[in-house]
């Protein structure tokens, strides 16, 4: 019921009630769904390139394997391609796609090639959060006798 | 007359056993001997310490376990046992190394049948190829 400038009050019809109710509805969505639209959680892409560090130009790598987790949940891997420094693709678990952990490993016969700090693999992320954890820990990494050598692992973002 | 015979034989057993202390007497025992069998019987004066005795028997005890459970330890496991089974290293672990190995050994032609990964009789890059993606596998 309301009240007209008279003073007089005045019985809301049914059909208006349920308009009413049917805008505050669609006022609602909209609203729902503009927030939707600008909140943080928007994928981004995001590419890593990973560099296997031998320590001498004069060290030959022939074959490594590191893992990669993203601990926080907040990312998924999308893709994985070989670097620019080390010729053959690696090798990865296609469960690991669209999931938050991969080991990646990859060898070469052309070890010659492959010398000092080597561009060895690039992920591409999806983050669907502002604060990823990301964290990698390199297995093994060898030399063209097939010795494991000392070695470290690092990651920078590619363009 | 049975008690008459049994006095007798009381009287002969004891002149007997005196006959004989007479003839076998004992020499006299030194009193310096006695001494020294005293001596022997008391404590000793600087005993090994209670801790250190403990710690000894502790560390015998570790080691008895461990060499128990080494001896008889389970048995690797048939998945333990087939992870390992193309170790080729032989570091008891199972990595890109070994792939490498493989395909090494395959490019020159002297690898051995043993390490037929994939049992098809004989050695090549396939076997790498297998042994390399059975390394990245995640686990279930």
């Amino acid at each position: 019921m309301t009240r007209t400038a008279a003073g007089t009050r005045k019985r809301r019809s049914p059909r208006g009630l349920l308009s009413g109710l049917f805008g505050f509805a669609l006022l609602a969505a909209l609203s729902s769904v503009c927030s939707q639209a600008q909140s943080p959680t928007t994928p981004t892409f995001r590419t890593l390139e990973f560099f296997v560090d031998l320590g001498s130009v004069e060290a030959e790598l022939a074959a490594y394997q590191f893992e990669f987790v993203e601990s926080a949940q907040s990312a998924v891997v999308v893709g994985i391609e070989a670097g620019r420094d080390f010729p053959e693709t690696p090798y990865y678990d296609p469960k690991a796609l669209r999931g938050s952990r991969v080991i990646v490993a990859a060898y070469t016969l052309a070890a010659e090639s492959t010398r000092g700090k080597c561009h060895v693999a690039t992920l591409h992320l999806m983050e669907t959060s502002a604060d990823p954890k990301y964290q990698v820990d390199l297995i093994v990494a060898a030399n063209a006798e097939g010795t494991p050598t000392t070695a470290t692992i690092s990651w920078t973002e590619g363009q | 007359m049975p008690d008459s015979e049994a006095q007798f034989n009381e009287r002969s057993q004891r002149r007997l056993s005196h006959d004989l202390r007479a003839l076998y007497a004992a020499p006299p025992v030194p009193a310096s001997v006695d001494e020294e069998i005293l001596r022997a019987l008391e404590p000793a004066p600087a005993r090994r310490r209670p801790w250190v005795l403990g710690t000894g028997a502790a560390a015998a005890a570790v080691l008895l376990i461990t060499g128990i459970l080494a001896w008889f330890g389970p048995p690797p496991t048939i998945d333990e046992q087939r992870k390992l089974a193309h170790d080729v290293d032989g570091n008891q672990r199972l990595d890109i190394v070994d792939a490498y190995l493989v395909a090494v050994a395959a490019e020159r032609g002297d690898a051995p049948l043993s390490w037929d990964v994939n049992g098809d009789g004989n050695v090549d890059v396939l076997d790498a190829t297998v042994l390399a993606q059975r390394v990245v596998r995640l686990p279930l």
